[in-house]
C-alpha cells in the first residue's frame, strides 16, 4: 500500500511543467489574438489564455479536449498535448464567431 | 452462520434495490458557470421472476458550476417501489471537487461527494464519498484515450441503517475518434460491506461496451450522451443492463 502511495505522490510532484512549452492568446474584441498559434508537436504546451476584455470568455476546443472560463481581465492556464502535427480549432464557447487554430508542426 | 446472515443482508438489499441508475463513471472536471441538466437510466435483465428481471431506475438532475474547482447537483432518483412501479425513492445533494488542471499532472484528480436522502418512510438515507482519478494518453496509434476511474465509499445513515461501508467502483476507457463519438468499454463494481464482502457471487460486477460523445451548438449548449450494454459477471449482478446518460450543458 505504502509504495504506491509514494508511487502516486511522486507521479503527483512531477507535473509535466518540466518541460513544457508556452505559449499564449489574448482576447481582445471578442476575437482571439493571435488567430493562428503554432506550436511544437509532441509536446505538452503550457497555453496562457489572457482575456482583455470585460465581459467572461470561454476558451474551448472539442479536438483538444479542452474548456475553461477566463473571467474577464484574467488570465487562466491550459495545458495541452502532446499533440501530433496537425491543425486544432478552438472558439470561444460564450462567443462562438470568435474562432482560431492551434497549428501543431 | 454469519456468512448467510450477511448473504440474506445483501440479498434483501439488492431485492429492495434491484437496480441503480448511479452505475456512470464521474468525471474529476468541474466546468464553471455551466448550467447541466442530466437524466441517467438503467435497465437490467435477468432469468424470469428474478426481482433483476426488467428492473428500472433513473436519475435526474440539476447542476451547476459553482466555482472552477467545484459543482454542485441536486438529483431526483426513482426506482421500483414494492410493487415494482417506479417511485421516487430519494433526493441527492452531488457535489465534485476537481483537484487539479486537466493535462497538469500525470493524473487528472477529483474528488466526489454526496449526500442521497430516502424519501421512503423507514429507509437509511446514505453517503458516498472517493476520488476520481483520470488519465489522458494521447496518440495511441493515432488515437487520443480517456480512461477513468472512480473509488468511492458508501455508507447508510439514517432509519435502520447498517453500519457496513460499501464501494463503488467504475471505470471506463474512451477512444475520442471524433467529440461525437467516442466507444470504448466501462465496468462496474459493487460490494456492499467491504470488511465482509463475502464471495465474489454476491457482489456486482458488470462489464460491457460503451458509446460516448458530445455536440456542441454554441452559444446554445452542449448536449453529451452515453449508452452502455453491461453483462452480468456475478449472479447478484443480473444477467446484463442497459444504461444510458443524456446531458445538456450551457453557460450561465
Amino acid at each position: 500500500m505504502r509504495p504506491a502511495l509514494v508511487l502516486l505522490a511522486l507521479l503527483l510532484a512531477s507535473p509535466a511543467a518540466a518541460d513544457n512549452q508556452t505559449a499564449s492568446l489574448t482576447i481582445r474584441n471578442r476575437a482571439f489574438e493571435p488567430a493562428e498559434l503554432e506550436v511544437p508537436a509532441g509536446q505538452k504546451i503550457e497555453l496562457h489564455v489572457r482575456n482583455a476584455d470585460a465581459a467572461a470568455s470561454e476558451f474551448e476546443s472539442a479536438e483538444l479536449h479542452r474548456e475553461k472560463v477566463v473571467p474577464a481581465g484574467q488570465e487562466v492556464v491550459v495545458f495541452i498535448g502532446p499533440l501530433r502535427a496537425g491543425r486544432y480549432e478552438f472558439f470561444d464557447d460564450f462567443n462562438p464567431s470568435a474562432r482560431g487554430h492551434i497549428i501543431a508542426r | 452462520m454469519l456468512r448467510a446472515g450477511l448473504a440474506f443482508a445483501a440479498f434483501t438489499v439488492l431485492a429492495a434495490h434491484p437496480a441503480v441508475a448511479d452505475l456512470q463513471v464521474r468525471m474529476p472536471e468541474v466546468d464553471y458557470r455551466e448550467l447541466e441538466f442530466e437524466h441517467n437510466g438503467l435497465i437490467t435483465f435477468d432469468t424470469k421472476g428474478s426481482p433483476l428481471n426488467r428492473a428500472q431506475s433513473y436519475t435526474n438532475s440539476i447542476g451547476y458550476g459553482v466555482l472552477p474547482w467545484w459543482k454542485i447537483e441536486l438529483e431526483g432518483e426513482m426506482a421500483p417501489g414494492g410493487g415494482q412501479h417506479l417511485t421516487w425513492d430519494a433526493v441527492t445533494m452531488e457535489n465534485t471537487f476537481q483537484l487539479t488542471e486537466p493535462g497538469e499532472y500525470f493524473f487528472n484528480l477529483g474528488f466526489f461527494a454526496e449526500h442521497s436522502q430516502s424519501t421512503l418512510r423507514g429507509q437509511p438515507s446514505g453517503i458516498t464519498a472517493g476520488p476520481i482519478i483520470q488519465k489522458e494518453l494521447n496518440d495511441v496509434f493515432g488515437i487520443d484515450t480517456l480512461h477513468t476511474l472512480n473509488l468511492l465509499l458508501d455508507r447508510n445513515i439514517g432509519h435502520n441503517a447498517t453500519s457496513a461501508a460499501g464501494l463503488q467502483v467504475a471505470w471506463q476507457s474512451v477512444a475520442q475518434f471524433t467529440p461525437l463519438i467516442a466507444p470504448g468499454f466501462e465496468y462496474y463494481g459493487i460490494v456492499d460491506n467491504i470488511t465482509h464482502a463475502g464471495p465474489s457471487s454476491q457482489q456486482q460486477h458488470l462489464i460491457g461496451p460503451v458509446l460516448t460523445g458530445a455536440y456542441n451548438f454554441a452559444p446554445y449548449g452542449k448536449v453529451k450522451y452515453e449508452v452502455g450494454y453491461l453483462f452480468g459477471l456475478t449472479p447478484a449482478s443480473g444477467r446484463s443492463a442497459i444504461r444510458w446518460k443524456l446531458e445538456y450543458e450551457v453557460a450561465f
